[in-house]
């Protein structure tokens, strides 16, 4: 099982099958307590507050609009690192116990594989000095990839590029 | 009394001293921080990483589970 069994690419990175929950972790009958969402339009989301007042320019500052941001069902963790975790440890999902479960031994094999494309002495994952950290924050960017993550983005970005130049 | 004694012929050099080692200082961080392409370079390196790590099923501990219940997995195959 990895990410992209149940954030399916070609399934704007959401469930690839009508299953209201999708099935993982150690028993092979155990199922993901909530929905599956998608992985798309993440960056949107604002960092969670329990009183969330809108900007003079997006509506009324003056009402509170209650609960509102951060990642997952409940708003729990505010940044792609953070919720990136979550999957790789749960019990009824990647059920890995630890982070040397995720990481490994052949992690630094295959981080290392990955390099500058000027600077080939030094690999670029190695800033993060936790390998853990590394892949949270592999996962982060990925996420925030215009081209796989935030085709809308790319499109309008594009075509306002277009409008300038024209 | 005292700005009277200050040579300014000797000052001068002083504060020209002073003022450089500041300099020196205060270029210092400069000097580590990064550039732009370098920024650039390293988020490329890293949204590679997380696509292939995103389609990597090693990542999962469900096989390493089944490795820990199972002592020699291979028999469970068939393998002797």
């Amino acid at each position: 099982m990895s990410c992209a069994s149940c954030h399916s690419p070609d399934h704007a990175l959401g469930p690839p099958n009508g299953l209201a929950v999708q099935l993982g972790g150690k028993d092979p009958e155990s199922a993901r307590p909530s929905r599956l969402p998608s992985l798309k339009y993440l960056q949107a989301a604002p960092q969670f507050t329990e009183h969330f007042f809108e900007s003079e320019d997006d509506g009324d500052e003056s009402i509170d609009n209650g609960p509102t941001g951060g990642l997952t069902w409940d708003g729990r963790v505010d940044h792609g690192l953070d919720q990136a975790r979550l999957p790789l440890l749960s019990p009824f999902e990647m059920a890995n116990t630890n982070a040397a479960d995720v990481v490994g031994q052949d992690f630094t094999k295959r981080a290392t594989t990955t390099r500058c494309a000027r600077s080939t002495a030094t690999p670029c994952c190695a800033i993060p000095r936790q390998p853990l950290n590394a892949v949270l924050k592999a996962f982060e960017v990925f996420e925030q990839s215009y081209k796989r993550v935030l085709p809308l983005q790319q499109q309008v970005r594009t075509l306002i590029s277009r409008a300038r130049h024209n | 009394m005292l700005i009277k004694r200050l040579n300014p012929h000797r000052i001068i050099p002083v504060l020209a001293g002073c003022l450089m080692a500041f300099g020196l200082v205060g270029a210092a961080p400069a000097e580590t921080a990064d550039s732009r392409a370098d920024v650039y370079q390293r988020v490329q390196a890293l949204e590679a990483l997380g696509r292939k790590l995103f389609f990597d099923a090693s990542l999962s501990g469900l096989w390493k589970n089944v490795v820990r219940v199972v002592p020699q997995p291979r028999s469970c195959l068939g393998a002797a």
